[in-house]
C-alpha cells in the first residue's frame, strides 16, 4: 500500500460513515440532477475542445509575438473549465459538509491509492509543473531522450512535436524524477549553437569573422540578441561553434542549415582550409 | 483615447482588418489608370519638402559649426535619417546642393546603385574617394579668432545614400566599414551621410556603426500643414491632350489632411501614395469603360477620406523579402536571393505574388515597397519578432 493510500485509509476509519452519515453525503438523485450534470459535462466537453481548437488556429495566425502568449493560456483555461465542471457535478449530488468533505476524500484516496496511482500521479505532476512553469505549450524542451515543441498539455500527458514531425507522447508523472530541458522558456527565440571545424593552419581571426558575419547576414538572426563564437582545440582541427539566436525558435534546425550553408560559400571563397580527419579505427 | 485606435487598428492580422476600414462613398469611381500615372509623375515631380530641406540644412550647419570651433573633440560626420520609404538620396542632395556656399562641398555616389556583386562595393568606393585621399590635409586648427573660422573653408563630403553601399552577406558591409574608418581617420573634412532608419539599425547592430558616425538626425515628421502647402501646385493643374486640354480641381478639406498627416506619420511618400488613392471622381463623369469622355475640359476630383491599404495575407518568406527590402530600398532580384540565401526561382515566384498585390513595386530592375503599406507593413514585422527601425 502506497503512503497516499495509507493516509487515506487512516482518514476513512476516522470518519467512517454511519448509516446517517450516508444518508446526509449524497443528495437524493432526480432526473433534474442527472441531465444538469449530463449537460455541464457536455458543456465542459466542448469548451474543451472549442479551446484547444481555437488556440490551435489562431496562434498560428496571429504574429509571433502573440503566439506563445496564445499556446501558454491553453492550460490554465483547461484547468479552469474541468475545474468548475468537477464543482458543478460533486454540488449537484454531494452535500458538501465538512466531515461529508473528509469522508469523501478520504475513501475517494483509498480507491484511488489502489486502482489509479499512476493516473492522479500524473495529474497532480501535470498541476505541479503548470505552477512551478518549468515550461510551458510553445516551448522547446528535452525530456529524456525526446526533444520536441510542447503543442499540448493534457491533463495526464503533455505531447511533443519533435523535429521529424512525430509526435510524442509523455505522462506528466515523468517529470517527477527526469530533468527537463528547456531551450527558450517562454521566450520565442532560443540559442542555436552551431559547429565547424578547420584546419590548425586556417587564418582564425579571419574564419571567426566569417562565423559572425554568417550570423549577421542570416534572416533568421535574431539581431536583437547576441551572438558569440567560442574556440577549442582539438588535436586535429580548431572546433569552433558558433552561438547565436534564430527569431523564432521553430526556425532551429533550417538556420543552422542557412548558417553552415553560407560559412562554407564564404570559406571556400576564401580558400579557408578544413581538417584532415584522422582515419577510424576499425572496430568489432 | 481616439489616438489609439489606429495603431491597434493596423496591429490587426490582415485577415481580420482586412475589414476594418472600408471605403463608402457611393456615386464615386476610382481615377482611370493614365490619370492616375500622370498624377503619379506630378507628385513625383514634386520638389523635396521645405521641413525635410530646413532640417536637414540647420542640422548640417550646427554640426558643421561645432566642429570647426572643436575639431579635436567634436565628431566631424552628420547622419540624416529617413524613413526606408523615402528618397534619402534626393532630399540630401536637394538641401545641400546650393546650400554651403562658404564650404567646399563634394558629393560623391549621386546616383550610385549596388553594383551586380556586391563583394566589389568596396573597390568602386576606395575608386570613388581615393584619389581624395592623395590630397589629404591635416585637420583644420582650432581657432583662436572669429577671423580663424572665417577664413577657414571646410571641406563637405557628401554620400547621399548608405543603403546602396552594402548588402546583407557575408563581407557585405566592408564598403560601411570603409566609410567609418574614413570618416574617423580623415578628420580635415566634415562627411554628411544620408541613411535610412532600418539600415541604420542593422548596421549598428552588424557592425557598430554608431559608434563611429554617432551624430544622427532624423527628418521631421510633416504636419497637415506642410502637406497642404506641399501638395499646393497640384489643386489645379492641366493635362494636354490630343482634342483638348484637361483641367482638374481638388479641393480637400480641413480635416483630409489631417488624416493625411495622421496616417502617414509625417512621412511625405507615403502621404502622397495616401492622397492619390483617395482621390476620386463622380461615376457620372466616366464612361462606361471607366475614362473621362473625349469632350471633356473640366473635371472636379473628390478628396475622399484617406485610408491605409490593406495587406495581403503574408507568408514567412514574404514578411524576410519585405525585411530585406525595406533595409535597403532598392534591390534586384539577385540582391535579394543572395541576401535571403536563396534561390533566384523562389524569390522571383514570391515577388510576383507581393507585385501583384501591391505591397512591391519594380522600376526597371530594381524592387522597392510601396509607401503606402509601409505603416502595416512596420507593424506586421515588429510583431513578428524582426528589428525594425525607429519610427
Amino acid at each position: 500500500m502506497t503512503f497516499t493510500a495509507h493516509i487515506g485509509w487512516m482518514m476513512a476509519q476516522a470518519v467512517l460513515p454511519s448509516d446517517d452519515n450516508l444518508q446526509n453525503l449524497f443528495k437524493e438523485l432526480s432526473t433534474q440532477s442527472l441531465v444538469q450534470a449530463v449537460g455541464t459535462i457536455a458543456i465542459a466537453y466542448g469548451l474543451l475542445l472549442a479551446v484547444q481548437s481555437a488556440a490551435r488556429v489562431v496562434s498560428e495566425r496571429v504574429p509571433r509575438r502573440f503566439r506563445l502568449l496564445i499556446k501558454q493560456s491553453v492550460p490554465f483555461l483547461k484547468s479552469l473549465v474541468l475545474v468548475i465542471a468537477v464543482a458543478r457535478v460533486v454540488q449537484l449530488f454531494i452535500n458538501l459538509t465538512g466531515s461529508n468533505l473528509l469522508a469523501l476524500t478520504g475513501t475517494l484516496a483509498v480507491a484511488l491509492g489502489f486502482a489509479f496511482k499512476d493516473y492522479v500521479s500524473s495529474i497532480i505532476a501535470g498541476v505541479v509543473n503548470l505552477f512551478e512553469g518549468s515550461f510551458r505549450v510553445g516551448d522547446r524542451i528535452r525530456i529524456g531522450d525526446h526533444y520536441g515543441e510542447v503543442v499540448k498539455y493534457g491533463l495526464r500527458e503533455l505531447r511533443l512535436q519533435t523535429p521529424s514531425d512525430d509526435t510524442v507522447t509523455i505522462a506528466h508523472s515523468t517529470t517527477w524524477t527526469t530533468p527537463i530541458e528547456n531551450a527558450n522558456s517562454g521566450q520565442l527565440e532560443a540559442q542555436v549553437i552551431t559547429e565547424f571545424y578547420f584546419a590548425h593552419e586556417a587564418d582564425i581571426n579571419r574564419v571567426v569573422n566569417i562565423l559572425y558575419q554568417a550570423a549577421y547576414s542570416s534572416r533568421y538572426t535574431q539581431l536583437k540578441l547576441p551572438v558569440v563564437v567560442i574556440i577549442a582545440e582539438r588535436p586535429w582541427a580548431t572546433h569552433l561553434q558558433l552561438k547565436a539566436y534564430p527569431m523564432d525558435a521553430r526556425d532551429e534546425f533550417i538556420y543552422k542549415t542557412d548558417l553552415t550553408l553560407r560559412v562554407k560559400q564564404a570559406c571556400a571563397r576564401q580558400q579557408v582550409p578544413y581538417p584532415q580527419v584522422p582515419a577510424m579505427e576499425k572496430t568489432d | 483615447m481616439t489616438s489609439l485606435i489606429p495603431p491597434l487598428l493596423r496591429a490587426l492580422p490582415p485577415w481580420l482588418s482586412n475589414y476594418a476600414i472600408t471605403e463608402a462613398d457611393a456615386g464615386l469611381a476610382e481615377l482611370p489608370a493614365g490619370l492616375q500615372q500622370e498624377l503619379m509623375l506630378k507628385l513625383n515631380a514634386l520638389s523635396v519638402p521645405q521641413p525635410y530641406q530646413r532640417a536637414v540644412r540647420q542640422a548640417t550647419r550646427q554640426a558643421l559649426k561645432a566642429w570647426q570651433a572643436n575639431p579635436e573633440t567634436t565628431s566631424n560626420c552628420l547622419v540624416i535619417l529617413s524613413q526606408p520609404v523615402e528618397a534619402i538620396a534626393a532630399i540630401v542632395k536637394a538641401s545641400l546642393e546650393d546650400y554651403l556656399l562658404d564650404c567646399d562641398v563634394r558629393f560623391f555616389l549621386r546616383s550610385y546603385r549596388r553594383p551586380p556583386e556586391p563583394l566589389s562595393i568596396l573597390s568602386h568606393l576606395q575608386r570613388e574617394l581615393e584619389p581624395e585621399q592623395a590630397n589629404e590635409q591635416a585637420a583644420p586648427a582650432a581657432p583662436i579668432t572669429e577671423t580663424d573660422l572665417q577664413e577657414h573653408r571646410p571641406t563637405v563630403m557628401v554620400i547621399p545614400s548608405l543603403e546602396q553601399c552594402f548588402l546583407r552577406c557575408i563581407q557585405g558591409w566592408e564598403g560601411i566599414e570603409y566609410f567609418q574608418q574614413l570618416g574617423t581617420q580623415d578628420t580635415s573634412r566634415f562627411w554628411v551621410f544620408g541613411c535610412n532608419q532600418w539600415a541604420w539599425t542593422f548596421l549598428s547592430k552588424v557592425c557598430q556603426v554608431d559608434a563611429y558616425l554617432e551624430q544622427t538626425v532624423s527628418l521631421p515628421a510633416l504636419t497637415d500643414e506642410d502637406l497642404q502647402t506641399g501638395f499646393a501646385s497640384l489643386m489645379a493643374f492641366s493635362m494636354s491632350r490630343p482634342d483638348a486640354d484637361l483641367t482638374l480641381h481638388i479641393s480637400p478639406d480641413e480635416a483630409h489632411w489631417s488624416t493625411l498627416a495622421s496616417l502617414s506619420s509625417g512621412t511625405g511618400t507615403i502621404a502622397a501614395q495616401l492622397w492619390l488613392q483617395s482621390l476620386r471622381l463622380e461615376e457620372t463623369d466616366l464612361t462606361a469603360e471607366g475614362t473621362l469622355p473625349a469632350e471633356v475640359q473640366q473635371a472636379e476630383l473628390r478628396a475622399t477620406r484617406p485610408s491605409l491599404p490593406s495587406l495581403t495575407s503574408l507568408t514567412v518568406m514574404d514578411r524576410y523579402l519585405l525585411h530585406s527590402l525595406l533595409i535597403h530600398r532598392l534591390m534586384t532580384r539577385a540582391h535579394l536571393a543572395l541576401s535571403l540565401g536563396e534561390n533566384e526561382r523562389t524569390i522571383h515566384s514570391r515577388v510576383q505574388v507581393l507585385q501583384r498585390a501591391g505591397v512591391i513595386v519594380q522600376q526597371g530592375r530594381w524592387l522597392s515597397v510601396q509607401p503606402a503599406h509601409y505603416p502595416k507593413l512596420r507593424s506586421e514585422l515588429g510583431n513578428n519578432n524582426f528589428l525594425i527601425g525607429k519610427a
